[in-house]
């Protein structure tokens, strides 16, 4: 147990802009991570310091290694998806695997193999002639046959139709998670990686907006559907944000009662993307 | 622990020859296969076809029969000289005619025929015509050095560019392989793998040549082992071509260095980038300060056969080390060991531009 990822005032200055602006998080040994956030609120960069790729200030640790200038050891129990398509075009699946089997100590072969059977893509083909699809296919089999502790994926699913991006996630839980990895994924499809996630992270404009476990956004947040005279009722209490449903509102609220909000209407647990507008975009009535 | 180092670092090697498998390979190969053939024809159907048959046909007749194209009368008492002097005479006039054919001036004998003493009187004569087709396989060589170093420039400006361009540098730096690895192992395909490749191709292609050789002798015949590998020294061909390129790699390292600092550190063309502050420099040195010490440190490190002026012959004789211009040598040993860094350095820190 413990921490895999520490950070404390995590930034990361492009001259006046601050893509990550002191960060503190951690995360947890055995959890799935979602980072979600706009385009350009540094989701990417963030990713990029705790791979090594990118500068820095403030402190990091990955486990227990400092990225920066430990990136190739800390390869061997990181790996991660960077973007869609970074496979290079001009080698072979086969050449790939020998590849990575030559060069990482825990790369299994056989097991990468064993994915890529259930695939349309052939070891000898060149990557450059697989459909995008499949190139993801390729590459997420190649690292769920590391044996890694920490897989992080920056939109591992840009550009897929949905059969993909379903079947990626499907195949990511089902075949790679366990109790002792943990995974951190960035994504704008907030909705379709949700069922997966056991912690949330929100950022903005480089700010933490918010941190919490599933089970936390479970307790500290209500949405409440009010329809008609109880969503003008609903809208006097102080709320996080809201949007219109058929014939009313739905209000997401913040650490307050659930007994309180019954007798306006339905309650239920916001989903992410909701919450996430509504922290976003605060209150669009 | 030391078989998977060894696998790794022949993973990282075979990478990159699977990369330019075209140019570091298939190249050498095909340049062998198209000379051999080409030998192989002109052995057959004409033997007189290529220059480098004629070549061959020529050391062959000066040390068969005595005479050189150039025609050499014994004007010594014959006596004086052990060397039959009919079978010299004898082939001039097989030789003369066909290609003096026209004219009555050509009969002008004081003005055609030169007076070449020293040649046959020195006895030390013999045994340096042994060895005398080693010039010919020589050429060869050379220009398979010069497809090489051709080749090899290309190999490095791209070597730490076009994977930032393509972005699949985001995948190699997912792998566990810091970057000491990946600039090193470049920099040992480009001075040690690539010339590994070229000069055992070319040492295959010499072999080639001489056994088609040996069958044109013999269609012509005469005794294949006289006259073609008694004239041949193994011994030098291959101290001079693998130790000749030990030589030009420690020569030529600066450059490598310097063309794959500018593959690292270029955004558009590496070439433009490895180029452009080298003639700036040249030209501001020579404006400002009106001396030439940055072209001349350049040209040095350039092998001759290339247009530069470095070494690229390999003898062991003591002279030819003292003329060897040793702080050149070793500050370009410095100036390569900074750009190795330098690489390292921009490929950790400021790949992602």
């Amino acid at each position: 147990m413990g921490n895999i990822v520490e950070a404390r005032g995590l930034t990361r200055s492009f001259g006046d802009l601050k893509a990550v602006d002191h960060v503190d998080f951690a995360v947890p040994a055995g959890s799935v991570l979602g980072l979600i956030g706009p385009n350009g609120a540094g989701k990417t960069t963030l990713l990029r310091a705790l791979l090594g790729l990118t500068e820095y200030q403030g402190e990091l640790d990955v486990l227990g290694n400092r990225p920066r200038s430990q990136r190739a050891r800390l390869m061997e129990e990181v790996c991660f998806i960077a973007d869609t398509a970074v496979l290079p075009r001009w080698m072979t699946v086969s050449q790939l695997l020998d590849y990575a089997s030559g060069v990482h100590p825990r790369f299994d072969r056989s097991l990468a193999e064993d994915y890529l059977k259930d695939t349309d893509v052939r070891l000898k083909r060149r990557i450059r002639d697989l459909s995008k699809g499949m190139m993801v296919q390729v590459h997420l089999a190649l690292v769920m046959a590391i044996d890694a502790r920490l897989l992080i994926l920056d939109e591992p699913t840009l550009g897929l139709d949905i059969l993909f991006r379903k079947r990626f996630f499907e195949q990511l839980i089902s075949d790679y998670f366990d109790q002792e990895r943990t995974i951190i994924i960035s994504t704008h499809q907030v909705d379709e990686v949700q069922h997966i996630l056991t912690d949330v992270m929100f950022l903005n404009r480089g700010k933490l907006v918010l941190s919490r476990s599933m089970a936390e956004i479970e307790e500290q947040f209500v949405q409440l559907n009010a329809v008609g005279e109880a969503a003008v009722k609903a809208q006097s209490i102080p709320h996080l944000g809201s949007h219109s449903i058929l014939g009313g509102k739905a209000l997401i609220y913040e650490g307050i009662e659930r007994e309180s909000l019954a007798p306006l209407g339905e309650l239920r647990t916001p989903s992410v993307a909701d919450l996430f507008v509504a922290m976003m975009g605060g209150d669009k009535s | 622990m030391t078989a998977s180092a060894t696998r790794r670092r022949f993973t990282l090697l075979q990478k990159e020859l699977q990369e330019y498998k075209r140019s570091l390979v298939w190249t050498p190969i095909a340049i062998a296969a198209a000379l051999t053939l080409l030998m192989l024809v002109s052995v057959l159907v004409a033997n007189r076809i290529t220059v480098m048959s004629d070549t061959f046909l020529e050391v062959i007749a000066e040390e068969e029969f005595g005479v050189s194209p150039v025609i050499v009368i014994d004007l010594d008492d014959p006596g004086d000289d052990a060397e039959p002097g009919a079978s010299g005479q004898r082939l001039q006039v097989e030789v003369t005619p066909p290609e003096d054919a026209p004219a009555e001036e050509e009969w002008n004998f004081s003005r055609e025929w030169r007076f070449e003493p020293s040649k046959r009187d020195k006895p030390e004569y013999e045994p340096t015509e042994v060895g005398s087709l080693n010039p010919v396989l020589s050429v060869i060589h050379g220009f398979m050095l010069v497809v090489l170093v051709l080749v090899t420039v290309n190999y490095l400006l791209g070597c730490l560019y076009t994977d930032r361009k393509d972005r699949s540098i985001l995948f190699w730096k997912s792998m566990p392989v810091s970057e000491w690895e990946e600039v090193l192992t470049r920099l040992a395909v480009a001075l040690v793998v690539a010339p590994a490749i070229y000069i055992g191709v070319s040492l295959l292609l010499q072999i080639s040549f001489v056994l088609l050789a040996m069958l044109l002798v013999w269609r012509l015949d005469m005794d294949p082992y006289a006259t073609i590998l008694e004239n041949i020294r193994f011994g030098d061909l291959l101290l001079q071509q693998v130790g000749g390129w030990v030589m030009t790699a420690l020569w030529v390292a600066p450059v490598y260095g310097w063309l794959m600092l500018a593959s690292a550190f270029a955004r558009r063309s590496p070439f433009l980038t490895a180029i452009a502050p080298v003639i700036g420099l040249a030209l501001a040195e020579a404006i400002v300060l009106g001396s030439d010490y940055v072209s001349s440190a350049v040209v040095a490190h350039i092998p001759h056969y290339i247009g530069g002026h470095s070494v690229v012959g390999f003898y062991f004789e003591g002279l030819y080390w003292e003329q060897l211009n040793m702080p050149s040598l070793l500050l370009g040993l410095v100036f390569a060991g900074i750009a190795v860094v330098g690489s390292v350095y921009l490929r950790r820190y400021r790949f992602d531009h």
